[in-house]
């Protein structure tokens, strides 16, 4: 199959998950128990008032009719507007998700630029004791939970030594005497685009520990991957060819080797990003960090209903999206996968 | 004419294999790392299980309020410290262990029970039939599962046996996809041939011939997901979609105790730390207990 069908093929997919995503979303999120139109007024309404808002809202419609409008509006960019915020959910979104995404993207990039070296450390010095290190290492990272882990980074790092904030993403003073300019969202690069120092320096302090939480179980899992799949490669009848005819033990593990191991590793990325996505909302919460994971807690704890449509669309696109990219580039790899 | 004795044949082949476990068995003994954690799943499961008469306050680890003692660090009286509501941390964190534990377990074992045999079917009879199933499972992984299983539980209710089906209904495609492969690879041997041609059913096929042969990545899939499993339900519980108070639950534990992590750390380090070794232990033995049965 060319390249071009392919992705062709990968698109036409993700429209349909994402419609079958919607009909479940609303559907199911019409079945939550709490008035959608009480909560859009608040608590002190007349019960007028929240007549009214039922059918400003439409709510006074059938679902499917309710369903049809929504799914009209989405097509014009339009998500409708967030109960709690009042602001339309597409608004509050754009600006919520490059602050995960600077999260996520920072942690896989940690996560790819130390994982692969331990693992190929681990294979190279296979039974050695630094392989049983970082067999130790690897096994307490993917074993530990992300909200455990966070809340011990917090109070070693925090609490005990003092290195790092607490949590926020910037110090309050600092929200006043040097405000970041929203310009693409992603915190650290407007601060560092507009000459703000004194703001980039502080985001990436902030940065530090959160992105740490996060990196810590994809590294371990990335090393080990690494690890058996370079032991793997190094077993084959090539590499024994090569170093018959005396080719240096460097260039026989990280020319011959190395490569040919990157190829499961490049499959499982689209799947990190998955979970990086999820174990981002866990670290939002716990380190108060405005992203897409705090503002989904938020729209389920006060049944913020078009907010959590919102979310769950952008999660189930980003997923989608991560793994049609894995398998695009997978293909780029391995010539022999068709 | 030298007559081949099929069953002499079989016989040894099957002696072989039984040598090789019990070779690897004995390795598995020499591993240090692999034999402690055996241990530290029977101690943390024979506690769960005896939760009642090994805790040492009972009523506390179900939920009994002790109000003049709360916040108290580690003592000899309490001894891993108390709660906000002056619990003895020690018979909560032992009473949260029924539902990590055998909410684990129950989850893996539902997802093998519905996905093995959906797999053997969508392998065996490619037809229209294996391909409704393998569609659902496609459709079904490509949904981000923790996402599902906080929408179901969000619902209808946060509770632990809703937690616990909840994340079974994102589980199971696994098992399928991998059982499914397995058999396409095993169903074109001779011996499944010779099978069809006696004419033996359909039925008795995949149970009594194919299965058996899949059952080693079987098992050792659902070793191995025991421990994500755990974390899930954490997970579930952390954020207030599992377990309901005052019943304990180790991610409802760490969640109450990161209110008062900055003075009374141990409230939500101690579950936290108990969720951590629990984890770790079913990985090694997972990937330990996976070198033996692995006979190749």
């Amino acid at each position: 199959m060319p390249l071009t069908l392919f992705i062709l093929k990968r698109f036409a997919g993700l429209v349909a998950l994402l419609l079958v995503l919607s009909v479940l979303v609303f559907f199911f999120s019409r079945a939550i128990p709490g008035d959608v139109a009480a909560l859009y007024v608040g608590g002190n309404a007349k019960p007028e008032q929240i007549e009214k808002a039922r059918i400003e809202l439409g709510l006074d419609k059938p679902l499917y009719i309710q369903y049809q409008r929504y799914m009209g509006r989405l097509f014009k960019g339009d998500m409708g507007l967030s109960l709690r915020s009042h602001r339309p959910v597409l608004k509050d979104l754009s600006e919520k998700i490059p602050m995960s995404m600077e999260l996520v993207l920072l942690a896989l990039l940690v996560a790819i630029l130390l994982g692969i070296p331990v693992g190929g450390i681990a294979a190279i010095k296979q039974g050695t004791w630094l392989d049983e290190v970082i067999k130790w290492f690897t096994a307490a990272a993917v074993s530990l939970p992300i909200f455990f882990l966070a809340l011990l980074l917090q109070l070693v790092f925090f609490d005990l030594l003092g290195w790092f904030p607490l949590q926020g993403r910037l110090d309050s003073m600092l929200e006043f005497t040097h405000p970041i300019e929203l310009i693409t969202g992603f915190s650290f690069i407007d601060s560092l685009v507009t000459g703000n120092f004194t703001a980039f320096f502080n985001v990436i302090w902030h940065m530090v520990l959160p992105v740490a939480a996060l990196t810590l179980g994809p590294i371990g899992f990335i090393a080990r991957l690494t690890r058996s799949s370079l032991l793997e490669v190094m077993n084959q009848d090539y590499i024994l060819a090569a170093r018959a005819s005396g080719i240096s033990e460097g260039v026989l593990y990280f020319r011959y080797g190395l490569r040919n191991a990157l190829s499961p590793i490049l499959t499982v990325i689209g799947l990190m990003v998955a979970l990086l996505m999820l174990n981002t909302f866990f670290v939002e919460i716990i380190f108060n960090w405005p992203g897409i994971g705090y503002y989904a807690l938020i729209a389920i704890t006060s049944l913020d209903f078009p907010a959590l449509m919102g979310v769950t669309f952008t999660i189930g696109t980003i997923y989608v999206l991560a793994n049609t990219a894995t398998d695009v580039v997978r293909r780029l790899v391995d010539p022999r996968i068709n | 004419m030298e007559t081949i004795d099929y069953k002499k044949l079989a016989q040894e082949a099957l002696e072989d294999h039984r040598k090789a476990r019990v070779y690897n068995f004995r390795l598995f003994l020499k591993k240090k790392l692999a034999v402690s954690s055996a241990l530290v799943l029977v101690v943390i499961m024979v506690s769960a299980l005896l939760a009642p008469w090994v805790a040492p306050y009972p009523d506390q680890g179900k939920g009994a309020v002790n109000i003049e003692e709360r916040l108290q660090p580690f003592s000899k009286k309490h001894f891993l410290g108390t709660d906000i509501y002056g619990r003895d941390l020690l018979s909560r964190v032992i009473f949260g262990a029924r539902i990590s534990v055998f909410g684990g377990i129950f989850i893996v074992v539902m997802a093998a029970l519905i996905g093995v045999p959906l797999g053997l079917w969508a392998g065996y009879r490619e037809g229209v039939s294996g391909a409704i199933i393998m569609r659902t499972v496609e459709l079904v992984l490509s949904f981000p599962s923790a996402l599902v299983a906080m929408g179901i539980s969000i619902v209808v209710g946060a509770g632990s046996m809703t937690a616990l089906i909840a994340l079974v209904i994102p589980w199971w495609p696994w098992y399928t996809r991998m059982v499914q492969g397995e058999v396409l690879s095993l169903k074109n041997m001779l011996y499944i041939e010779a099978a069809q041609m006696l004419g033996y059913g359909r039925f008795y096929i995949l149970f009594r011939h194919l299965l058996p042969n899949i059952l080693t990545p079987v098992i050792v899939l659902m070793l191995l997901d025991v421990g994500p499993a755990i974390i899930a339900i954490g997970v579930l519980s952390f954020l207030g979609l599992g377990t309901q108070p005052p019943h304990a639950d180790w991610g409802l534990m760490v969640w109450n105790g990161s209110q008062n992590l900055l003075g009374e750390w141990w409230i939500a380090i101690v579950p936290g730390f108990a969720m951590f070794l629990l984890v770790t232990a079913f990985n090694i033995f997972g990937d330990a207990l996976k070198e033996i049965l692995d006979t190749k």
